[in-house]
């Protein structure tokens, strides 16, 4: 059963990916990879090395993070809800059949593709700079926020009051004959609420893209509206707190910061 | 949280704006933010709400969400803390570490009233599981919880209506809502899902037992699909250590009782018969098992039979699970009602034994039969003593091990599981349908009966656990003519209904969130939802005509648990006081949309509920202790009125203090 959402989401992506590499890196770019990608992820494999720990980390102790969390975690919930000011309430008030089918697909398939095509984007680019850059960022965006999820244990708005705040996810999936709801509370565990690292990873695409504009002036319009569009739709489909945002941007800076000094 | 039942703990948490990261840990807990620096030595009254997150329980987020606000509104420093099952079952089962919580008891059918025996007496205060976890301590109420275990018909009656009574006056919880349960089933493979349709109803239609009377539709496949919300089998499959889990979860397939509750009667299940002895001041049951019973780990080669030892280990083992290792005894964490019934245990042979039970009465007694028999074999070997990794003190491998090959002797056998289902296969040997040849299996022709009786007697019980005064008749063994045919007429029939094998060999249960649960039904993954599910079912159910939704009333009501050791809750009156801030009418009407009925007593769904605390329909309000308001709007100024009464003050800022 997940194996098919994770095929349906991987085909989506897909088909995105090969129209943005025939229309955004453009057909010289990629004719350079035949001869080109070898080498350049040669050159950049001590990044991609501590990409794939941290993602290879992160499932494994995913179970037993969870444990020590609730050790030696703070549960913040109540803190979250008391600050959020009601930013997801008015963001839900706009509630309708059109923004919640958009949302939802921009939130599980928007978010993929906007992970995945700058990894393909900057791979294409003859300067490897902005893609050791991307996969330090990416990096350091899931270890501090893992470890953030450790010492923060926190739970969305849908599951803190269900009358006061909508799972329009499960709306979605129900109408539209697909179980996304099913894939997001398995791959993302109900209390990895603290930071949003949806906003967080978004932020620092949107930073990368607006960083390598001269290269790929078109995706810095696309990846703005699909980051603004993911960073709303968390809030929509009632899954983070304001507050997890502001800490996801703080993430994104951080990160972005980082990797612009240690790759230089 | 280690050594918190004191007052100053409970001044801990006030909210220190924005300042999370400055918060000092606490050890060993999980973190609280320090107030720190209160004004003028006097801290504000606060209370910590623990309940389940909106994708476990739909329904006790919304109370606790009413209880919270109304805390707040009379200047009360009020904390909401979600947690997962596993949290609420150590905090709250396991260390009592709580203030008050917001949740279910675990009965499926209406309870005797003497399961408020171990819920409610003072000498379980400091146990683990749903013993008294409240640490509540009434020396009237352990009077009559003793009474109306010893007493029979009036007198018992008596003793429950003034338990009742006593109980509503304490407040040691708050009982709110008695939930109508929706089941959204599919057809389109099995049928027969009311039990409804098929006297005498008991449980829901996926009470495990029930299942095993579908029907399927013909050319579906044998496999029965389950979602739940509840994933406590994916990880953990002991059915004797505590978990904040209803009862009649699919273990109960796993494990077989000597008899089953069915209806109001009860089946002589392992027990080919029951024959009852009482003599007055002795209660007796000589039982006497069925032929050839197996366990799942039987083989060929290595022949595990289930024996008249294991079902006397079985009582042994549940009153110390360290066979006498440990100083005091380590008993089991669930089950201590119906075990402390059983005094002593004779095994006479391989198929035979006898229960000696503490001065009590047959309805009440019989309760003890319905605890899972163990392989002795397996749990032999677990009489280790552990520090608890989650439990204060000393405990046994016995309650700490996870089971994960869960080897009983039920109708089914634990196949697999990972992280988010679990599967079960038909076990063919059992007893329910080997006999028959239905399904040959191995050894279907070795359970010829040992003495030759040539026919079987059944204990035909009379059933009525509602009026008792029959509880005192003596040395009464009826017996019935087997029904059905059967293979062998030296074998004992199975009991009816359940004779015939079920049309699936395989269960798969998964583990989904409340709202997903439905989407797996919807969608035609599952067959049907096991656990609370969120009322707007109702719409996918009307969208399909492929989906059903059966009602059904568990006796599991939701209620406010106090910790009676803490500050102020080992108050009565500002118990008392708490449960007036919860508008329960209001509640069924709007967060159940209408599915439950509001109460005052725990037994408020069985004939013993006390005239006194029946609901009062009319004015819509508890005959107690009525919400202090209307239509669900608390009256602030008469509630904060209420607690200056009781001795509190308020600070300029309307804060409340003690």
């Amino acid at each position: 059963m997940l194996r098919t959402i994770f095929l349906e989401v991987t085909a989506v992506v897909a088909t995105l990916c090969l129209f943005g590499a025939v229309t955004l890196v453009g057909p010289g770019r990629l004719a350079a990879l035949r001869t080109e990608l070898r080498p350049r992820l040669r050159d950049s494999a001590p990044y991609l090395a501590v990409l794939i720990v941290v993602l290879v980390l992160n499932s494994v102790i995913r179970d037993s993070a969870q444990q020590l969390s609730w050790r030696i975690g703070f549960e913040i919930t109540y803190l979250l809800a008391a600050y959020d000011a009601g930013v997801v309430a008015a963001i839900q008030s706009i509630r309708s059949q059109a923004a919640t089918t958009y949302f939802s697909s921009i939130y599980v398939y928007g978010y993929v593709f906007l992970l995945v095509f700058p990894i393909l984007a900057y791979v294409s680019l003859s300067d490897r700079k902005p893609f050791q850059r991307l996969v330090v960022a990416y990096s350091l965006n899931y270890f501090l926020g893992l470890t953030l999820y450790i010492l923060f244990i926190a739970y969305g708005p849908r599951n803190w009051d269900p009358v006061l705040y909508q799972n329009f996810l499960y709306d979605w999936a129900a109408t539209s004959g697909t179980s996304n709801e099913y894939l997001t509370s398995e791959v993302n565990s109900r209390t990895n609420v603290f930071p949003s690292l949806h906003t967080s990873l978004s932020t620092t695409v949107a930073l990368f893209a607006y960083k390598t504009r001269e290269s790929y002036p078109v995706w810095l319009a696309i990846a703005a509206v699909l980051a603004a569009s993911i960073i709303v739709s968390t809030m929509y489909l009632g899954i983070h707190w304001a507050v997890d945002i502001l800490f996801g941007f703080l993430l994104a800076g951080l990160s972005v910061y980082v990797a612009d000094r240690y790759v230089d | 949280m280690t050594n918190s039942d004191t007052a100053s703990s409970l001044s801990r948490r006030a909210v220190l704006a924005g300042a999370a990261a400055s918060a000092a840990a606490t050890a060993g807990c999980v973190g609280r933010l320090q107030r720190i620096g209160t004004e003028s030595g006097r801290s504000q009254l606060s209370l910590e709400i623990t309940a389940l997150p909106v994708d476990t329980d739909p329904y006790g987020i919304q109370i606790a969400q009413q209880l919270r606000a109304n805390l707040e509104a009379v200047g009360v420093d009020v904390r909401l803390s979600l947690v997962p099952t596993t949290q609420f079952t150590e905090q709250v089962l396991l260390n009592h570490d709580y203030d008050i919580y917001v949740g279910q008891v675990p009965f499926v059918l209406p309870p005797d009233p003497d399961a408020l025996y171990p819920l409610f007496g003072s000498r379980y205060a400091s146990d683990p599981g749903w013993q008294n976890p409240f640490g509540f301590a009434s020396d009237t109420c352990d009077d009559l919880l003793g009474s109306q275990r010893r007493d029979a018909g009036g007198e018992r009656r008596q003793a429950v209506t003034a338990l009742q009574e006593e109980l509503a006056r304490y407040q040691p919880i708050s009982p709110l809502v008695f939930p109508e349960r929706l089941t959204g089933v599919r057809t389109d493979r099995f049928t027969g899902w009311d039990p409804d349709d098929r006297a005498p109803a008991r449980g829901g239609p996926t009470r495990p037992h029930n299942l095993l009377l579908l029907d399927r539709v013909d050319g579906a496949p044998p496999t029965l699909r389950l979602a739940t919300a509840d994933d406590r089998l994916t990880g953990n499959r002991n059915p004797i250590s505590a978990a904040y889990q209803p009862e009649g979860s699919l273990l109960d397939l796993v494990y077989d009782p000597i008899a089953l509750d069915h209806g109001t009667e009860q089946l002589p299940w392992l027990a080919r018969d029951l024959t009852w002895v009482d003599s007055g001041d002795l209660l007796e049951v000589e039982i006497r098992l069925r032929d050839g019973l197996r366990w799942h780990d039987d083989s060929p080669d290595q022949p595990r039979r289930l024996s008249a030892f294991d079902v006397g280990f079985t009582y042994e083992f549940l009153q110390d699970t360290s066979l006498g290792a440990a100083s005091e005894p380590i008993p089991t964490e669930r089950f201590r009602g119906p075990v402390s019934l059983v005094d002593e245990v004779t095994v006479e042979n391989a198929s035979r034994l006898r229960l000696t039970f503490t001065e009590t009465t047959r309805p009440v007694a019989r309760r003890a039969l319905t605890v899972p028999i163990l392989p002795s074999h397996i749990w032999d070997d677990r009489t280790r003593l552990v520090d608890g990794p989650n439990r204060a003190g000393r405990t046994t491998v016995a309650l700490t091990a996870a089971n994960s090959s869960a080897i009983g002797s039920g109708p089914f056998r634990f196949e697999t599981s990972d992280d988010s289902s679990i599967e079960l296969i038909r076990f063919e040997p059992h007893f329910l349908w080997a006999a028959r040849g239905s399904t040959p299996g191995p050894g279907a022709n070795e359970t010829a009966s040992e003495d030759g009786s040539p026919f079987s007697i059944f204990d035909a019980f009379d059933g009525d656990t509602d009026d008792d005064s029959d509880a005192a008749v003596a040395n009464e063994t009826a017996t019935r003519p087997a029904a059905g045919a059967t293979a062998s007429a030296d074998v004992a029939p199975p009991p009816e209904p359940y004779g015939t094998a079920p049309p699936f060999t395989t269960i798969t249960l998964e583990t989904v969130s409340t709202t997903s649960v439905v989407g797996l039904v919807a969608s035609g993954n599952a067959d049907a939802t096991l656990g609370p599910i969120r009322p707007r079912v109702k719409t996918a159910a009307d969208n399909s005509s492929e989906i059903e939704l059966v009602e059904s009333r568990p006796n599991a009501f939701y209620h406010l648990g106090f910790n009676t050791r803490r500050e102020p809750l080992r108050h009565p009156e500002f118990r008392r006081f708490l449960a007036r801030l919860v508008d329960k009418s209001m509640l069924v009407e709007e967060s159940f949309d209408g599915y439950g009925s509001p109460a005052a007593s725990p037994l408020a769904e069985t004939d013993w509920i006390a005239d006194s605390l029946r609901w009062d329909a009319e004015t819509e309000a508890d005959p107690l202790f009525p919400f202090l308001g209307s239509d669900g709007e608390l009256s602030v100024d008469e509630a904060r009125e209420r607690l200056r009464e009781l001795g509190y003050r308020y600070t300029s800022n309307n804060e409340l203090v003690s």
